[in-house]
């Protein structure tokens, strides 16, 4: 049996994938932290630059040239931090498809946390969605799911390969209806209806 | 002024911690992939701790610089090789 925080899979039940979102969706997050990186790079080497230059220059040894690179440094620390909080946002965001169910652990900020649960035999209508140039070009985007009852829609949201997705929870619909309708299936459901 | 800064350097070094400390925390307890987590956890461990380290060096001697010239930064004229404006 597997364990994790969220997600306790039963001894005969068997995990087929743990989807997370596709690179590019976390590449794009980088994007700017890339940037500022950069930018603040260029802009404390021009200042050093600026200063050794000029005919008056700040004593070189002590203050000045420490507390650019201190600034640098503080810099670098928070766009290093800021990135690894958007890690732990990727990392945690996932999808996991067993035999019976689908599990969807959404991650939003550190404290905040959804967790629900699909029955295949709820579902009604599966679609994949590839919206755009570079989804196309890298083969991602949403599968949606459309739920009887309550939980209205169910929303893998930037997978690799949505269509592979879309035949897989497919399959497994179709063979959870089909053990649905096994005889052995309905006695069990008649004895159960029975008791109760 | 030295207490100003020291004081929001202070703050900004305990904002890191907590923040690292619930970044570490996050990925050991909640991750499906213990050893990628682990991975992970311990490059963001070192690189955190060289650059508060360093962060650390710098600060102090900014303070010691400044604590020198009692606030005062030393300008250095190349005209005349002289300290001062």
């Amino acid at each position: 049996m597997k364990q994790f925080k969220h997600f306790t899979a039963s001894s005969n039940e068997k995990i087929y994938m743990i989807v997370y979102r596709h690179w590019f969706n976390i590449f794009k997050q980088y994007i700017p932290i890339l940037l500022f990186i950069i930018f603040v790079t260029i802009g404390i080497a021009t200042l050093l630059a600026l200063t050794t230059d000029s005919k008056t220059v700040i004593n070189t040894s002590g203050f000045y040239n420490s507390g650019l690179y201190l600034l640098g440094i503080v810099l670098y620390l928070v766009a290093w931090v800021y990135g690894f909080i958007i890690w732990v946002d990727y990392h945690l965001d996932i999808w996991i498809v067993t035999s019976s169910r689908i599990v969807n652990i959404e991650q939003k900020g550190f404290f905040s946390r959804t967790v629900s649960e699909l029955e295949y035999m709820h579902i009604q209508d599966v679609t994949s969605d590839i919206h755009g140039i570079v989804h196309t070009a890298l083969n991602y985007g949403d599968v949606n799911i459309q739920t009887a009852g309550t939980h209205g829609r169910f929303t893998f949201r930037n997978i690799p390969k949505p269509e592979k997705m879309k035949t897989l929870v497919m399959h497994l619909h179709r063979q959870a209806l089909a053990k649905k309708a096994h005889p052995s299936y309905i006695k069990k459901e008649k004895e159960i209806q029975k008791n109760n | 002024m030295l207490i100003i800064i020291g004081t929001l350097y202070f703050l900004f070094i305990i904002f890191i911690i907590v923040a690292s400390v619930v970044i570490v925390w996050h990925l050991m307890r909640y991750s499906m992939n213990k050893k990628l987590a682990t991975t992970t956890v311990l490059v963001f461990i070192t690189v955190t701790i060289i650059l508060l380290v360093m962060s650390l060096l710098l600060f102090l001697n900014v303070m010691s610089t400044m604590k020198k010239s009692g606030n005062q930064v030393d300008y250095y004229n190349q005209d005349n090789n002289s300290y001062g404006l």
